[in-house]
């Protein structure tokens, strides 16, 4: 290779950018072209279809279904390009006819200035029972968020002042996933899935609690891999030697694993540098940079692992080059002790999460490591490398305990109490809501916040009465709304009977 | 949500703007910067590099388009970044195309005075102007986004072998054709 050719590929990169669009069009043509809603309904499907153990694992996925409400009118929410999801109201386990429910939200905005968009939430329910009987039910109070974010996202609980215990409750990834050309110009909507594809407007929302299926699933006890057999290879002490007049300027393995896909699937966990799939021969090929002089920033230990799910791969082969690129790649002597062990595979994921895990150290309400570990494992069959299909995302193996923990998803806390008969006790959440944004204020928002409220939205209390309190502290304007807030005429506090709430506001002049 | 929106909050040195694109494009980069480099930590660090360089030149450009603007980028620092490590550390898809490009040189003694860039590029620009649609889209698709050969032909429907001898004979094509413009490189 000449540094002409070199040149040649670099002056390419100021070809016109009309010809640019043409070409990226016509890539685009060749990723299949499904209407969002389709897309969705698929997913729905795929969520309710409980598929047995085969050779890899699958169950529910808990995508949502159905459209969005992209523009929104003047009295409607719209979606948000940061969208952080409507307050949802508290429901109870089991549904209890003699229970009924008032409700009292405050906005209040005392903190707004000061710690961003976040409004600070008082959520508070009173339930009244009407039996002749004390009733004790399990309650859970439902948030949006990702379990990096619960120890600062977590509302706080109280039942009439006294704060009470509770435990998390976790659904499954809110979202679905996406083409790279999405929302590109003659891009396709939907085809691929090599990116996230995060709620958006409340409407997802009520799609994915619609029916009590998201909820359900949450319930439903997680993939458990004990007894799958899982061969790890770990690869120790890389090392290479050169021979007289021979130079490398980059010295790699490469690591060819013979393998039959239908039977095996073959992850990594970390310090491949890049990956090959030859499914003429059978074999998937791993590269790694042998740690040295050369080797730029790949000051480690050398030590890399590869796990096979399924069947037994057979023996891999390993190769040294000189360098990467293939018209300079010589034969290097060269070579790696692997080692390969049969472990079980929910062991395995254990440790690995383990070890992950400890990142959330010193966190004060942290999310509880089986519920995050147990996610994890439902992401690895539900869109990730055990999957079926798995998402473009993670064709090429992540074993990446941290992907399960930035999705975002409904959570709930979870307290028992008593409610007394023919009285009544007043649960409050109290919580910090960060405000949906939309930075290109392409859609009539003016770079302020808006929260959301739902009034009924996953829950089955018989709700009496619900209403709604905006301390505004003089720091904000209303933009939008349909609260019926009126800070001129000093109304500020309304009665809800529609199903969501919404108010876009932005910081008062001067 | 139009780029022209997203161009005026660079303008406005608002940081969200920065979220946007990365929101809007930033995928679109990444695979464009992996398939090139080969390495995911490469492209996730070229999608940074990408962000960067949008902040540090808008202002005072203004493009149109946005997306040609990121993938051009995209392109040009996965190529800085590919040819700066002096055959260590490459790998992706632009070794493969390398040695297909050296059909494409032109037959020039190499004491001549080696043409720049952007004259290299508007040549080229040119030569693809003279194609038919689908053999500009073809070229482009191999040599400008690294598609493999194997993926177009499968999105065109086509033998991947009839489209190997159609690009043998456009690297040919350019070859002849930045010959005629006197082109060195």
């Amino acid at each position: 290779m000449s540094e002409k050719c070199v040149n040649l590929l670099a002056a390419l990169g100021g070809l016109e950018e009309e010809l640019i669009l043409e070409a990226a069009e016509d890539r685009a043509k060749k990723r299949r072209r499904w209407p969002r809603r389709l897309v969705k309904t698929l997913a729905a499907c795929a969520a309710l279809a409980v598929i047995g153990v085969g050779a890899f694992y699958f169950l529910p996925s808990g995508a949502h279904s159905g459209g969005t409400n992209v523009g929104g009118k003047g009295d409607e929410p719209r979606s948000f390009l940061l969208y952080e999801g409507p307050v949802l109201p508290l429901t109870l386990r089991d549904e209890q006819e003699d229970i009924s429910a008032e409700r009292s939200v405050t906005l209040d905005f005392t903190g707004w200035d000061t710690d961003g968009t976040e409004l600070l939430i008082r959520d508070s329910c009173t339930l009244k029972n009407a039996s002749g009987e004390d009733r004790t039910v399990r309650a859970l109070y439902p948030f949006i968020g990702r379990f990096y974010e619960v120890s600062d996202r977590r509302p706080t609980l109280t039942l009439d002042g006294v704060e009470l215990d509770t435990t998390l409750l976790a659904g499954y990834y809110a979202g679905g996933y996406e083409g790279p050309w999405k929302g590109s110009v003659g891009g396709d909507e939907n085809g691929g899935s090599v990116n996230m594809n995060y709620p958006d407007s409340w409407e997802d929302y009520r799609d994915l609690l619609a029916g009590g299926s998201y909820f359900a699933a949450a319930e439903s006890p997680y993939p458990d891999f004990t007894g799958v057999t899982a061969w790890v290879y770990d690869l120790t002490d890389p090392w290479y030697t050169l021979a007289e007049g021979q130079t490398a300027s980059r010295p790699v393995l490469h690591v060819t694993v013979p393998l039959d896909p239908a039977k095996t699937r073959l992850l990594h966990t970390g310090g491949v540098s890049g990956w090959s799939w030859d499914d003429g021969e059978g074999r998937m090929r791993f590269q790694y940079d042998i740690p040295g002089e050369t080797s730029g920033s790949y000051q480690d230990d050398g030590h890399r692992t590869i796990v096979a799910v399924g069947e037994e791969p057979g023996e891999p082969k390993i190769e040294g080059f000189t360098a990467v690129a293939e018209d300079q790649a010589r034969p290097l002597e060269a070579g790696a002790t692997i080692t390969k062990r049969a472990v079980d595979l929910e062991e395995y994921l254990r440790a690995l999460a383990l070890e992950q895990y400890g990142g959330y150290d010193g966190q004060e309400g942290r999310p509880d490591f089986e519920t995050v570990y147990g996610q994890f494992k439902l992401w690895l069959v539900t869109d990730g490398p055990l999957a079926r299909e798995p998402k473009e995302r993670y064709l090429d193996g992540y074993l990446n305990f941290g992907e399960a923990a930035s999705l975002v998803r409904v959570l709930w806390l979870e307290a028992e109490i008593t409610v007394p008969a023919g009285a009544s006790v007043t649960l409050t959440a109290e919580l910090h809501k960060t405000g949906s944004s939309d930075p290109f204020r392409s859609r009539g928002s003016v770079g302020g916040a808006e929260y959301e409220l739902a009034t009924r939205l996953g829950s089955n209390l018989a709700f009496t009465n619900q209403s709604a309190t905006l301390e505004d502290r003089g720091k904000i304007e209303i933009v939008r709304q349909n609260f019926g807030f009126d800070l001129k005429k000093g109304v500020k506090t309304v009665t809800l009977t529609g199903e969501i709430y919404f108010l876009e506001v932005k910081a008062k002049a001067g | 949500m139009e780029d022209t929106e997203l161009v005026e909050l660079f303008w406005a040195r608002d940081e969200s703007a920065l979220a946007g694109v990365s929101e809007k494009y930033g995928g679109l980069c990444r695979e464009l910067a992996r398939r090139l480099l080969g390495s995911d930590r490469d492209a996730e660090e070229c999608v940074s590099d990408v962000l960067l360089r949008l902040w540090e030149s808008i202002p005072p450009q203004r493009p149109l388009s946005l997306k040609a603007y990121m993938l051009k980028i995209t392109r040009n620092l996965t190529v800085d970044r590919w040819r700066g490590s002096t055959a260590a550390f490459r790998a992706g898809e632009l070794t493969a195309l390398t040695p297909e490009l050296e059909a494409c040189l032109p037959a020039f003694p190499s004491a001549e005075e080696v043409s720049g860039e952007r004259e290299t590029a508007e040549a080229v620009d040119r030569w693809l102007k003279s194609l038919p649609k689908d053999d500009r889209t073809l070229f482009l698709r191999r040599y400008w986004f690294g598609d493999t050969v194997k993926e177009i032909a499968q999105s065109r429907g086509v033998p991947a072998n009839r489209l190997a001898q159609k690009l043998n004979r456009l690297r040919g094509g350019l070859r002849r054709a930045l010959e005629k413009e006197g082109i060195v490189l």
